[in-house]
């Protein structure tokens, strides 16, 4: 049993790769150095769908988008890598700049202060944390049968660890799964046109409100091309699919 | 000194400085409305804050007014720490001519010397002989997409009013104007003696879909206190009555913007409009920056207004969120919009700061025109900045001016492919389970040996029986609870199998083996308890 569970690690371990540089990185590095912005872009895309991106790599495409005059798609790159790397000031500077060309100026939701740590933990590595939680919880577990089955009496101070433990643990479980699945539940969008109508149904009806490029918005349905989309304030109206870049960090 | 410390000490003055700006002497004249009829009286009041009052205020004389001071109050408020005192003069005014009529600013003396409030506008109709009614409704009935209309209502009752409601029409077609909020009011008036209270309500509205609309009537509630009848004795209680007023159903015709003359630069301002700019100095070191306020002002909406970019490589531009303002005044929409911007040179000598044009619709013209400031010119001085400005790019200078010319921060140039494996949850699922997994089977693998729970039972039921004294009860019991523990049959127990039986009960259970064995051929009594109580030990251990 014992062999089949370093066997399982050591899978684990192997499978694990090394941050690696790539060629294509540093060419699209270069054409934005020299200002080929829309190259830079085509070249930073091409890397992250070709497995495996970071938060820099989509903070440099939205850099290159933005810089090439694409200010939806901009932030929305820019609010992936903030998806994945949530401590990255530069990434937080830049998008705050970007809000300020938008024409609709709305405000974006900040993270729920009771749930404080996801401005600072990514949610897969809120997920890696709970499983280090757990396993610990596991293993201190399988040292304390052992122990109990060699005689010993189980100190009760052990049990405060147990808990300090696998609760923070359950609660990052939670959290991070939540985020995750979200992203296909509720997932957020950006304008990326110049302005769209936001009606009150799909293929027609009363224009409710006007968003514009950069506008920052959530998706609750998505249905023949339309997107039902909420925004605080202003309510909730369907979009063309179209008109609207859905962020996806997974994806 | 470099730009970033200057910006610093900039804003730590202004931090310091901003409670006294809050304490600045305010001389405000305000009334209780700006539209009249021929004799009617109505209250105006000037408010001193800040500021001790050492006279009564001068009263100015108007053609066709009557001013008349009816009293003052004093009130104090605690701002930012100091108290603030407020001394505020009420006047009655009544009117004898008809016509737009301008009331001067009131001359104030105080300790600190002489102000001067502002002015007011009030327009003085013929009277329309009734002494109650509504009045409500759009004040256009021909409009273009993307106008600013006032939707006003006014009430007029000689009754004595206890609660007012107002239930607004369906304006399909318009929305809320987003900087200036519904306004309402409740005043009195004197009308040849009579006392006529006024509900005002203005509600600013875009008009946002062209076509014909129908304006479905507005609704005013009022309960007034009802008269009792003499001779009867009086309730305790407040007769009340609810009267319903409606107001008149309209029409309004909203035509959309002409493609004509309309340039790819339209800002999407439809009003009248006219714009004053000014810069914050004339010379400038290079790589220090000026400021260009730019006060736009007008009759439409400026929701969402922003400035038009300038693009030109002698400097580099930076705009604050604009501060927005407005209200309605005589019935009239009004805002204004300060936006500043933040203008960096890039190249010593004179700067020429080109104008700004601001395309709008004119719906007075009918047509798209433009507003524009003039041109500035500054002097730009070679400055201590000119090395810094050159070799930004490392260290802690503001490197996202420099490397990019814009104000986002510079490409990360050491982004690399992540780990795949981070970026899973699957990999993070096995490390969790796998400890887990661990105990699973390990439990499992107890099941499979014999060591269920129902078989410590069994165990425990023979060592009950085995206590009658039956030697073959407690050899059977002994055997039973040794193989529990060990995982075996009872029967295939060994005496070399008692080796691995954990340390504190190996020796006693080969001690009692060998008795056992021993006692077949007498002297059971003896290891009869031993054997029990060893067997009852190894069973507690599960």
């Amino acid at each position: 049993m014992i062999t089949l569970f370093f066997a399982l690690l050591l899978n684990v371990a192997v499978a694990t790769p090394e941050t690696v540089s790539s060629p294509s990185i540093d060419s699209a590095n270069a054409e934005f150095l020299n200002g080929n912005y829309e190259d830079a872009a085509q070249q930073y895309l091409e890397v992250i769908e070709s497995g495996n991106p970071t938060g820099d790599l989509y903070y440099n495409m939205g850099n290159s988008l933005y810089k090439d005059g694409r200010l939806g798609e901009a932030i929305a790159s820019w609010r992936t890598a903030q998806w994945l790397s949530p401590r990255d000031g530069d990434i937080a500077a830049n998008l705050e700049m970007a809000r300020l060309d938008t024409r609709d100026r709305l405000s974006v939701r900040s993270h729920n202060a009771a749930l404080f740590w996801r401005s600072s933990v990514s949610p897969y590595e809120q997920i890696w944390l709970s499983a280090c939680g757990i396993s610990l919880l596991g293993f201190g577990f399988i040292l304390l049968s052992r122990r109990r089955r060699l005689g010993y009496e189980l100190p009760f101070s052990q049990v405060l660890p147990t808990v300090a433990v696998g609760v923070p643990s359950l609660i990052l479980l939670l959290s991070g799964a939540s985020q995750i699945l979200s992203l296909d539940s509720k997932p957020h969008g950006v304008v990326i046109v110049n302005e769209v109508s936001v009606n009150s149904s799909g293929a027609g009806g009363v224009i409710l409100y006007e968003l514009h490029e950069g506008a920052e918005i959530e998706i609750s349905e998505n249905a023949n091309g339309y997107l039902l989309v909420n925004v605080a304030g202003l309510g909730s109206g369907w979009v063309p699919e179209s008109s609207v870049f859905i962020i996806d960090p997974t994806g | 000194m470099r730009l970033y410390f200057k910006v610093l000490l900039l804003l730590l003055v202004s931090a310091l400085f901003t409670p006294k700006l809050c304490l600045a002497v305010e001389v405000q004249l305000t009334s209780d409305t700006q539209r009249l009829q021929l004799g009617e009286a109505m209250g105006i009041y000037l408010s001193v804050v800040g500021e001790t009052v050492e006279s009564q205020p001068v009263i100015p004389e108007v053609d066709g007014l009557t001013i008349q001071l009816s009293g003052h109050r004093n009130s104090s408020v605690n701002l930012n720490g100091r108290r603030s005192r407020t001394v505020t003069f009420t006047y009655l005014v009544r009117t004898s001519i008809t016509g737009s009529i301008t009331i001067p600013g009131f001359t104030v003396a105080t300790s600190n010397g002489q102000y001067v409030s502002n002015e007011i506008t009030i327009d003085v109709a013929e009277p329309d002989g009734e002494s109650s009614g509504l009045q409500a409704g759009l004040d256009s009935e021909e409009l273009w997409e993307g106008q600013t209309v006032v939707y006003g209502v006014r009430f007029e009752t000689l009754e004595r009013v206890l609660q007012w409601g107002w239930t607004p029409p369906d304006l399909i077609g318009f929305a809320p104007e987003q900087i200036v909020p519904e306004f309402n009011r409740e005043f009195e008036l004197d009308r040849n003696g009579e006392r006529v209270k006024v509900l005002e309500i203005s509600t600013p509205l875009v008009a946002i879909r062209s076509g014909a609309r129908d304006v479905s009537p507005g609704v005013v509630t009022v309960e007034v206190s009802a008269e009792q009848k003499r001779g009867r004795r009086r309730s305790m209680f407040t007769q009340t009555r609810r009267d319903v007023y409606p107001s008149e159903p309209s029409t309004v015709s909203v035509y959309p913007l002409p493609e004509e003359g309309r340039s790819q630069n339209f800002s999407g301002l439809v009003g009248e409009f006219w714009i004053e700019a000014s810069l914050s100095q004339a010379s400038v070191s290079l790589g220090e920056s000026v400021t260009l306020s730019v006060r736009i002002t007008g009759n439409g909406t400026l929701a969402g207004f922003v400035l038009p970019e300038v693009s030109d490589e002698l400097f580099q531009t930076y705009d604050q969120a604009g501060q927005l303002f407005g209200g309605v005044q005589g019935g009239d929409f009004q805002t204004t919009g300060v936006f500043q911007r933040a203008i960096v040179p890039s190249a010593a000598g004179e700067l020429i700061i080109p104008q700004l044009v601001i395309q709008v619709f004119s719906p007075e013209a009918g047509e798209f025109v433009d507003v524009s400031t003039g041109e500035f010119s500054l002097m730009v001085l070679p400055g201590e900045q000119v090395e810094q400005v050159q070799g930004f790019g490392d260290g802690d200078s503001p490197s996202g001016v420099a490397i990019q010319g814009e104000d986002i921060l510079p490409i990360h140039t050491e982004a690399a492919l992540g780990s795949s494996f981070v970026l899973r949850v699957k990999p993070a699922v096995v490390l969790a389970l796998t400890p887990w997994l661990f105990v699973v089977l390990s439990v499992l693998s107890s099941k499979l040996g014999g060591r269920t729970p129902s078989k410590k039972v069994a165990v425990k039921a023979m060592i009950k029986v085995a206590k009658s004294g039956d030697m073959m009860a407690v050899e059977a019991a002994f055997r039973a609870a040794v193989a529990f523990e060990l995982g075996c049959t009872p029967s295939a127990l060994t005496l070399e199998m008692l080796d691995s039986l954990p340390v504190p009960f190996r020796d006693r259970a080969v001690q009692i083996y060998s008795e056992i064995t021993g006692a077949r051929y007498g002297g059971e009594g003896a290891i009869t308890a031993d054997a029990l109580q060893l067997a009852s030990d190894l069973l507690e251990l599960r």
